[in-house]
């Protein structure tokens, strides 16, 4: 692990055990995140860029199921092997620490609850004890200036059961005292408060009208919009890592200008790391520091965006840059087809692919090295020299 | 230039049904009004963002849509055009009786039953998603010769040879005859959705964001399909996308569409090099370019398009447009040349004409 990584990947293994077979869908990556960087991470579809970012949060779905390696994420000084800890750990830590953006913001979005109670839900998770805070301290003020002995009993009452809210929010309770009709209003103060936070929120993320979208649900907001009420939820805890798939695919292009251009400021408001999943190599080049190229599982080149853009070495990532439609230039594709990762082809897995391809790549699956500083390559063209 | 299709004012409004009875309260002006000329043996693009009503243009050109209202030309003599041109601007009895005759025969718009089908023959489409555009169940021989037993354009005996040549054209082999689309890649599906089009022989044929559902290394691949079975067929494309990068290196004349309206069209290179109309700047501003090098000057647009139910009045740009005057809320600009020779370069904003005669 490097010393200034907030996040390292070793060797990671995810198969997913279907009825065709066993889908070796990730074979040995290793990545890692400096503070403040945007890494993106791109690939073609099916190569196993998602399935990166979700094995972080350990959130491979069903039949998936990560079989080896490291998740090492330093937290306060200390380093903490995510795969190692239980789901209650993870629990504090997913929106927390390391939150995600997922492609389309309408699924991720409930549809039956309103803006408010989905950004509400992230605070109350995360930032109780702030939020409560602030309201047990506007309650003891309204106290001072009572007069009315009913109105101050009732007052009195509220202040108890926030006291317990901050102690242990899960009481018993509580639970009973949100469930009675009348006492059941103490919960307003809360609302408020928390309605005040997300309108804050909505102002930071550059939604135009924030008192309108608080009270709106998924389907009144438009695709840009419900993207953005997407990355503010991600960022309302400040996260130390943001995890961002494909967030603007299903955008189009002058709104997917407008959410890169925020996630810029925001970031640099902010100093999370990203990391940025895509298939557009276009938004790579404008928003990333450093890039990571995927093929069928595995990382073939990590390089600086410079870099990686002026010399790329490994013969995918040419070929994928080549691919790229420019009016002067004649069409070049990749020939044949991404391997079904059931039964990948052996050695190096873009060999039937390649170009290049020598004995030595059906053989033996080559490791991935540090050529020039900061810039990895996992191919035998360039071997130990 | 020969023109193959000419549409003129073409409208189609989708109804918006309410009350008790059902009746039309509203309309979502898909198409307003669109005046495009597409020449024969030429790849027409069409950019705009998702809602501006591209699909819906592309399906009306072809009549699988009815249209609204207005007149769709198509493969008709230059005579013909310029005198129903001629007839549109006058309202004279006499002049409209002789105008409906030569509508019913050159104005596609108004075909109806068999010279309708006849018609389908030379006009094809291929979709954006080609899992959703071929039939799960069916096999692709049975896919790619429905046209053929529709159009009842082969004998019985003769359809598997026809598919399989054209099977064949679009790099596809015998063994992929008695196969289902699940088991082809997506690449490959696309291939089957275009000779499922190509096989009735067409000369006009739109192309959906054909590209859009597959990956970029295998783009490139269909991109140059496109290309060679132009030339091999002499097709005429109408090619809809939402890339700018791809219409750039495919298309020979670009429209920009947005709100249902065209608001410039001129030659790609001339249209990429100097965009005249402040959303196309906008929006090709917008493309991200794959070169970390290159940090250019962003036009970024507030907002986001507004309803087609309710467009606003005047130019449909005006509310999200940095130069917006008076006149543009009151007065809705029209496609001027602004070219004073050669390819012409037509742009409906109203900044437009003055400043050239400044």
């Amino acid at each position: 692990m490097k010393k200034d990584a907030i996040l390292s990947v070793d060797e990671l293994k995810v198969r997913f055990y279907t009825y065709e077979g066993i889908v070796k869908a990730i074979e040995g990556v290793n990545l890692f995140v400096r503070k403040g960087e945007t890494l993106g991470v791109a690939g073609e579809t099916g190569c196993g860029k998602s399935v990166t970012g979700l094995s972080i949060l350990n959130l491979v779905p069903s039949p998936g199921k990560i079989e080896d390696g490291k998740i090492i994420f330093s937290k306060d000084g200390k380093q903490i092997d995510l795969l190692q800890q239980d789901e209650q750990y993870l629990c504090a830590l997913r929106g927390k620490d390391i939150s995600m953006v997922f492609q389309e913001p309408r699924a991720a979005l409930n549809p039956v609850y309103t803006v408010e109670r989905q950004i509400g839900e992230v605070l109350i998770l995360h930032r109780k004890e702030e939020i409560v805070g602030r309201v047990i301290k506007q309650l003891r003020k309204d106290l001072e200036k009572e007069n009315n002995p009913i109105k101050r009993f009732i007052y009195k009452t509220e202040l108890g059961l926030y006291k317990k809210m901050m102690k242990n929010s899960r009481s018993l309770y509580l639970k009973a005292a949100s469930k009675i009709p009348i006492i059941r209003r103490y919960e307003h103060r809360l609302w408020k408060e928390i309605r005040k936070e997300v309108i804050k929120i909505l102002k930071e993320m550059e939604i135009a009208d924030p008192e309108r979208v608080v009270d709106a649900y998924p389907h009144e907001l438009s695709g840009g919009m419900a993207q953005r009420v997407v990355i503010a939820m991600a960022l309302a805890c400040n996260p130390v890592l943001l995890i961002a798939d494909e967030p603007t695919t299903s955008l189009d292009v002058t709104v997917q200008a407008q959410v890169l251009d925020l996630i810029r400021r925001l970031k640099e408001k902010f100093g999370s790391s990203i990391i940025y999943v895509t298939h557009d190599l276009g938004v790579i080049a404008e928003l990333c520091e450093r890039v990571a190229i995927m093929y069928a599982g595995s990382i073939c080149e990590v390089a600086d965006v410079y870099e990686l853009f002026k010399n790329p070495l490994h013969p995918y990532t040419r070929g994928l840059l080549e691919a790229i439609p420019h009016p002067d230039k004649p069409f070049k594709s990749i020939k044949g087809f991404v391997p079904n990762l059931i039964d990948p082809p052996s050695g190096c897995r873009f060999h039937p692919r390649c170009p290049y391809a020598m004995d030595i790549c059906k053989q033996i699956k080559p490791k991935i090295r540090e050529i020039k500083k900061d810039h990895f390559v996992a191919c035998h063209l360039f071997g130990e020299s | 230039m020969d023109v193959l299709i000419e549409t003129i004012k073409l409208k189609k409004y989708y109804p918006i049904l309410g009350g008790v009875f059902r009746r039309r309260v509203a309309d979502v002006r898909a198409v307003d009004g669109v005046r495009i000329s597409i020449r024969k043996r030429e790849c027409f693009g069409l950019v705009g963002e998702s809602g501006c009503g591209k699909t819906t243009f592309g399906k009306t050109v072809i009549r699988l849509l009815k249209p609204t209202d207005g007149i769709i030309l198509f493969n008709a003599p230059d005579d013909i055009r310029e005198e129903i041109e001629k007839l549109l601007h006058s309202s004279n009895q006499h002049v409209k009786k002789k105008l409906e005759k030569l509508r019913k025969e050159y104005d596609i718009a108004t075909f109806k039953g068999r010279k309708l089908k006849a018609l389908r023959r030379t006009m094809q489409i291929v979709y954006q998603d080609p899992s959703t555009s071929l039939n799960p169940r069916m096999l692709v021989k049975d896919i790619v010769g429905e046209p053929l037993k529709v159009q009842g354009l082969a004998r019985r005996g003769e359809v598997r040879e026809k598919v399989l040549e054209t099977l064949q054209r679009v790099g596809l082999t015998d063994k992929h005859l008695y196969r289902y689309p699940h088991e082809f890649s997506g690449g490959q599906r696309q291939r089957i959705a275009i000779a499922r089009a190509i096989i009735t022989n067409p000369s006009f044929v739109v192309l959906d964001e054909p590209t859009s559902s597959v990956d970029v290394s295998v783009r490139a691949e269909l991109l140059k399909e496109f290309q060679r079975l132009q030339r091999e067929l002499e097709l005429t494309y109408l090619f809809i996308s939402h890339d700018l990068s791809v219409v750039e290196c495919i298309a020979d004349r670009v429209a920009v569409m947005y709100l249902g309206k065209i608001v410039e069209v001129a030659e790609t290179r001339d249209l990429f090099r100097n965009p005249m109309h402040p959303y196309t700047k906008a929006l090709f501003s917008a493309i991200p370019i794959p070169d970390p090098t290159i940090k250019k000057e962003r036009m970024l647009l507030r907002g986001e398009v507004p309803s087609p139910v309710n467009p606003p009045s005047g130019c449909r740009f005006h509310p999200r447009c940095p130069y917006a005057m008076d006149i543009c809320r009151k007065e809705e600009p029209q496609l001027i040349n602004i070219h004073e020779k050669g390819e012409p370069h037509l742009v409906a904003c109203h900044r437009f004409p003055e400043e050239i005669e400044n």
